[in-house]
């Protein structure tokens, strides 16, 4: 995956996002997509992780809250850093 | 004599040394506290040593006793001794030796009933007669002669089962009930990461945060889950490589077939880095070597069953006989006749399981086989029904049984209870047997009940969730009824047409304000509820009810036409625009089957996984799916136009439908979200009373022309995808798929697609 990008808005201000990973899940039926916009903040880079409709497309993001949800993203990281 | 005595008193002595050493320790205990540690341990390790001194001194002096003893146990030989006695003793001896030598080889109950272990030579009852001296010199040496070691006579089952897998089961839930989605992780699939973040989280470099976030979106890449895979094209020289390969490989012999089977799995496939051509080929011969080996497992396997369930059936009534007052010698020919019908039998119901072990092996071999095989569980596509079929939360009482049985067929078994093995086997069968259900239901049938009996290996489907296509033909459905009614609310010609149809009619005033205020309410409630008109469009696919209802449609308004006056322009008019918009119709038709076609072909050669293709076809409907709304709301105003100009047209049909749609909000929006609780879906779709969507016959042309361009939108993908395999000889993968969402359909609504 090159480096893409997604354009976000934070309050006013536009801000533009490295996409790290997108994952799909057969269980959700719903794909992720993990964004950062760099800014460290006490040592740590933040990272955000949405999720959406593959049919209605990245257009709309959604939160992702679900535990399980947020499990299956631990171990996307986990399996991203051990590969 | 002397010697033993000595030996003895030195083991006496020692004895009281030990009872000496014990008191001594005991008082150390006693003054540990008041003594510093290190002398404790000190004066605990001097102890110790003399104790392990005295033991040893003892067990010497017991061996040498033992040695003495033996000495002179000597066999007394006294004159009346005959060397032919002695060597019957040594011939019996020998016999000895080899009959237990045998009874470890064959069966245990052979050897019960055919044989008799000789006595065992006890070496201090035997009074032998004393030997000649020239005789003497002729025995051979006796003292040096060591009885082979007895051994267990009992059958030599190989990994002897003391419990099975479902007692384990059962152990581990112990009063837990398991809900259906107790400890579910989701599995992440399709997983694509970013050179550089891969690259900087292995580094460690950074640690992370996971933000809560819902951002407002300006851009995202379009492309993004694109994939690129590699496809195997074929040179033609290439071709004839590949050929001769296959060629070779279809002549090894099954023992070549062993070796590649055992050993190129997993990381050795990794580490030989052979072509991808050679290893697609293998795999196929792999493939079909396996399930050989298999079909032959399960063909023997059927036989024994058909043994077992016959020998039950006879068994029953041989014990059902031998509990009525017959005669002696019938009841003893009956238990002759019985025991050998069972004879064997438990070795037989082992043997059907070690097969059926065996045969699943070779199915799935490997942990990597074991995860494929949990997940292809897991998406339920093995079962009847697949997805549609029912979870059930844990059964305790159920798993109790099974757990029961299962050890009353173990222990049979391993006892050699022929009688016991036959009756727990078949007592299991039908406790599996009688918790599978497979139920119709408005999806063809599924299975329901709490297990899924399948006596034979069965290779598991390891396709994925048919719900794809489903989405699949949702989107390929909108895309066509937002394609068809764009071009009809905007083409300009269409306009034309339209509005020179209203001038002409404004002066008939035939209508219903009700009906139409009515109308509008459920026309912006659709609008709010998008998925709700997806799924009433869905349903819909039958180009018959197309055909039969632009029939119908035009019968009604050409009447309509000639009672009311007037209307004869407009009939000119109304199959102007009719035609028109049959025209641009056909021409989206066209373009919305090239784009669909496109991904589909992409999707059935495998270069594009189902989540590709659906955030392809997204692609190709995202900016429609937006204005749908929009559109929709044009539509209506189109409706009502109709409505209001029409003379006596009657919009009870479409109430009634658009009521349908309104009152199952949720329905598409469930499909979408890959409903998890399939039950609840199927029931409300079997709620459905089809005689509510016939009545969308009677709606006006535009409208079914834009809405109905949906109903057949399945077929086309359907038809697409026939055209693709005949022409292109693509797998019939996403075909059969789409002709059987077709067939079930049409099934369920008692429609024939012509």
């Amino acid at each position: 995956m090159g480096d893409e990008k997604i354009t976000i808005l934070k309050g006013d201000k536009e801000i533009e996002c490295d996409i790290l990973f997108t994952f799909s899940s057969e269980d959700t039926l719903k794909s992720y997509v993990a964004y950062t916009d760099n800014i460290v903040v006490d040592g740590k880079k933040n990272i955000y992780i949405s999720s959406f409709d593959p049919v209605v497309g990245m257009g709309q993001l959604e939160d992702v809250v679900d535990e399980k949800e947020l499990e299956m993203v631990e171990d996307v990281l986990k399996q991203i850093e051990n590969s | 004599m002397n010697k033993e005595k000595e030996i003895r008193d030195s083991i006496k002595k020692s004895q009281k040394e030990l009872e000496h050493l014990k008191e001594e320790e005991e008082i150390l205990y006693q003054e540990k506290k008041n003594m510093p540690l290190s002398s404790f341990y000190r004066e605990l390790g001097i102890i110790e040593r003399h104790r392990k001194d005295e033991e040893q001194k003892i067990k010497e002096s017991e061996e040498l006793l033992c040695k003495l003893k033996n000495q002179n146990n000597d066999y007394t030989l006294n004159n009346n001794y005959s060397i032919d006695k002695f060597r019957y003793l040594l011939e019996r001896i020998d016999e000895l030796k080899r009959l237990i030598n045998d009874s470890n080889e064959e069966s245990y109950h052979e050897e019960q009933q055919n044989k008799q272990l000789p006595a065992v030579v006890d070496s201090n009852s035997l009074m032998l007669p004393a030997l000649k001296e020239e005789e003497v010199k002729q025995l051979p040496s006796v003292r040096n002669f060591e009885l082979p070691k007895v051994v267990d006579t009992k059958p030599k089952i190989e990994q002897k089962r003391n419990r099975g897998l479902i007692s384990i089961i059962e152990e581990i839930t112990k009063d837990v009930p398991l809900k259906v989605s107790d400890g579910k992780r989701y599995k992440a699939s399709h997983i694509k990461v970013a050179k550089r973040f891969k690259d900087e989280l292995s580094s460690g470099n950074y640690l992370y945060n996971i933000v809560h976030f819902v951002p407002n979106v300006i851009k995202v890449p379009f492309k993004l889950l694109t994939k690129i895979t590699n496809k195997i094209l074929y040179s033609k020289k290439a071709k004839k490589r590949i050929e001769t390969i296959k060629e070779r490989v279809n002549n090894l012999s099954d023992e070549d077939l062993i070796i590649i089977y055992k050993e190129y799995r997993s990381g050795r496939i990794i580490q030989e880095r052979f072509p991808t051509g050679l290893n697609i080929i293998l795999e196929e011969k792999m493939r079909n070597f396996v399930l050989n080996k298999v079909a032959r497992l399960n063909s023997e396997i059927e036989k024994k069953y058909i043994d077992i369930f016959g020998t039950i059936g006879e068994l029953n009534s041989i014990n059902d006989i031998l509990k009525k007052s017959i005669s002696t010698e019938e009841r003893e020919k009956l238990i002759n006749y019985k025991n050998q019908l069972i004879k064997g039998k438990a070795l037989e119901i082992k043997d059907i399981r070690d097969k059926y072990k065996e045969a699943n092996s070779y199915l799935s071999g490997g942990i990597h086989g074991f995860s494929e095989d949990m997940r292809a569980a897991a998406t339920k596509m093995s079962y009847v029904g697949k997805r549609f079929s029912k979870e059930h939360d844990l059964d305790l009482v159920l798993l109790q049984k099974e757990a029961s049985l299962e050890r009353d067929e173990i222990e049979a078994i391993n006892e050699g209870n022929d009688e016991k093995a036959i009756y727990s086997f078949v007592e299991m069968e039908s406790l599996l047997s009688s918790n599978t259900e497979i139920k119709n239901s408005i999806f063809g049938k599924k299975t329901v009940g709490k297990k899924y009996y399948n006596p034979l290996a069965e290779e598991l489907n390891y396709s994925p969730d048919p719900f794809i296509r489903d989405i699949f033909t949702s989107i390929a459905i909108t895309s066509a009824i937002v394609s068809a009614i764009n071009v009809i609310s905007n083409d300009v010609k269409i306009r034309e047409i339209v509005d020179e149809n209203n001038k002409q009619v404004n002066d008939i005033n035939y209508y219903n304000k009700e009906k139409i205020a009515e109308i509008n309410e459920y026309g912006h409630e659709i609008v709010s509820k998008r998925g709700t008109m997806i799924n009433g469009m869905k349903a819909q696919n039958r180009t018959s009810i197309l055909a039969s209802a632009n029939e119908l449609e035009r019968r009604a308004l050409d009447k309509s036409a000639e009672k009311y006056g007037g209307w004869a322009i407009e009939t000119d008019i109304y199959h102007k625009y009719d035609h028109k918009a049959h025209e641009i119709y056909n021409n989206f038709y066209n373009d919305t089957r090239n784009s669909l076609r496109d991904i589909t072909a992409k999707y059935s050669s495998g270069n594009i996984s189902d989540a590709e293709a659906i955030s392809l076809i997204s692609g190709v409907s995202n900016d429609t799916q937006k204005k749908f709304i929009s559109i929709t709301e044009d539509c209506l105003e189109t409706l009502t136009k109709y409505a209001k100009e029409h003379p006596k047209f009657d919009l009870s049909a479409v109430k009634k439908s658009m009521q349908y749609l309104v009152n199952h909000p949720n329905a598409i929006g469930k499909m979408n979200k890959a409903m998890v609780r399939v039950e609840d879906i199927g029931s409300q779709i079997s709620d459905v009373d089809v005689q509510q969507l016939i009545p969308l016959h009677d709606i006006p042309n535009s409208m079914k022309t834009t809405l109905f361009a949906a109903a057949s939108s399945t077929l086309l993908a359907g038809n697409v995808m026939s055209t693709l395999q005949r022409k292109y000889g693509y797998g019939n993968k996403v075909t059969k798929l789409v002709d059987e969402y077709n067939y079930n359909l049409a099934k369920e609504e008692n429609y024939k697609i012509k």
